[in-house]
């Protein structure tokens, strides 16, 4: 019976695949937010808001980052060990906590900026090749 | 400051502890990039401004994601997380075993839906759109949870839909015990905010199990119970009382066969809520609309359905309100945490 759910899901849902399934496990990709925040860092500790400037200033204004979405990458990274809290301060009356990339941060942005940059060799690449077909094409 | 104190009741949705650790610094980034620089239009904002609708989305969905966590997550958010995952699958493998076995009732027998040996369209149409509902199980328990959402809101879509045509066709009939029933019918839907980006992957085997050996097992029950004049002793909600007695029972006798977590508890009294609910509204339906003959029997089993599920579900709660208390609700976020199991 199982058997024949397993055959039946592909033709329900067809995108589905073993290793897709398998990926979703052992594999979590980076999201946007997340790798611009942790590039952000790169060059020295910022605070919230800082951190919102500059990666509306790297992605040249697509990513406008919402209070909400910061502080949930933040969290998550900072308990992931890849950003740890660097200095507090007080700014007009208000904490400001600056945050620092950690070793870890570094080699899992710089590896996700290799496989980004990978992706993107492989598809120029496979740009330069193709050749637009002429009207005279049949094939 | 007005805006100040509209996003700190903002979020006031957010966990204690969470607050505990980020609310200053939100605060701080958040009345930072919503005050213009001009001396005079800040201060007005600050006056007269609000939190727009993405900001709020940010946060709900923040919050949504910390209440019912899922990996890295506190014990006791991480517990509820599980729970509320748990009641999307219970209640989607409820729909698709529903539709799956109407569609095999109608397949089997269909003179008994069109009087003429061939199944009215509309009743064939309608039990073909129940398939949405095995998809959306289905890409569920495949972790293509997106996919779920979407088979599972145009499913809720179609039945609402039906329901309301329902409505207008029989003159308002049934009107709260359909609306009551759409809610309940919802609830999985609602549930499936917990498969987030952090939210633990389902173990497919069992959860596929259950749908053929669902299946079958609520058609038998159906054919045991019809009695003549083409009714069932046992309805839709009987049933589901039926699912969730046994499934309480069996946690009961045996809390740690394979199922020991905390969230097992938690969820089996929140499907036995919705399920008491509807048992509740289809008993006044009874009292009110069915003619005496049929009545009797009808309303006896529907009590003793429902006294069932609550002599199991009470003791759950107990035991599930002891359990949670016990969880610790918050991590330092600023400790380091152990690997997550699904990174």
């Amino acid at each position: 019976m199982l058997r024949a759910l397993a055959d039946l899901i592909p033709k329900v849902l067809p995108n589905i695949s073993l290793a897709d399934i398998l990926g979703r496990v052992t594999s979590r990709v980076m999201s946007e937010q997340a790798f611009f925040v942790l590039t952000a860092l790169v060059d020295q500790p910022r605070h919230g808001y800082g951190i919102v400037g500059e990666v509306a200033d790297l992605s040249e204004g697509r990513v406008r980052l919402k209070v909400g979405t910061l502080y949930g990458a933040l969290d998550r990274m900072v308990a992931d060990g890849l950003v740890e809290p660097d200095r507090e301060e007080v700014a007009n009356g208000r904490l400001r906590r600056y945050f620092r990339l950690t070793e870890r941060g570094r080699d899992a942005l710089a590896a996700e900026a290799a496989r980004q940059a990978a992706n993107a060799r492989a598809a120029a690449k496979r740009l330069r090749a193709w050749q637009p077909r002429t009207a005279g094409d049949s094939t | 400051m007005e805006l100040e104190r509209r996003y700190r009741r903002l979020l006031r949705v957010l966990p204690d502890f969470y607050r505990r650790a980020w609310e200053e610094d939100m605060v701080a980034t958040f009345l930072a990039g919503a005050l213009p620089e001009d001396p005079e239009d800040a201060e007005f904002t600050a006056e007269y401004g609000r939190p727009d609708w993405s900001e709020v989305a940010s946060i709900v969905a923040l919050a949504v994601r910390l209440r019912v966590g899922g990996a890295g997550a506190p014990a006791r958010s991480l517990a509820w997380g599980e729970a509320v995952r748990r009641v999307a699958l219970a209640g989607l493998l409820a729909h698709a075993v529903n539709a799956l076995a109407g569609l095999g009732a109608l397949l089997w027998s269909p003179s008994r839906f069109g009087g003429h040996g061939v199944p009215d369209q509309d009743v064939v149409v309608w039990s073909l759109f129940g398939l949405g509902w095995v998809a959306a199980y289905l890409a569920l328990v495949f972790g293509r949870w997106h996919q779920a959402r979407q088979f599972a809101g145009l499913s809720l879509l179609v039945v609402a839909i039906s329901a309301g045509v329902d409505l207008v066709v029989t003159d308002g009939a049934y009107l709260l015990s359909r609306g009551v029933g759409l809610l309940v019918v919802a609830v999985p839907v609602l549930a499936l905010v917990a498969f987030h980006d952090q939210a633990l992957p389902v173990r497919p085997r069992p959860w596929l199990v259950a749908l053929p050996v669902g299946t079958v097992l609520v058609t038998v029950v159906l054919l045991a119970t019809q009695y003549p004049g083409g009714g069932n002793l046992v309805d839709w909600p009987g049933l589901a009382c039926g699912a969730v007695f046994a499934a309480a029972l069996a946690y009961q006798v045996a809390p740690t066969a394979g199922w020991g977590s905390p969230s097992w508890p938690a969820a089996l009294v929140l499907l036995a809520v919705a399920t008491l609910v509807l048992r509740a509204i289809t008993l006044l339906d009874y009292l009110q609309h069915t003619p005496a003959p049929e009545r009797n029997p009808l309303i006896t089993a529907a009590l003793v359905e429902g006294i069932a599920v609550l002599v199991v579900a009470v003791p759950l709660a107990l035991r599930a309100i002891r359990t949670f208390r016990i969880l610790p609700t918050a991590t330092d976020p600023f400790a380091p945490s152990p690997a997550r199991p699904d990174a």
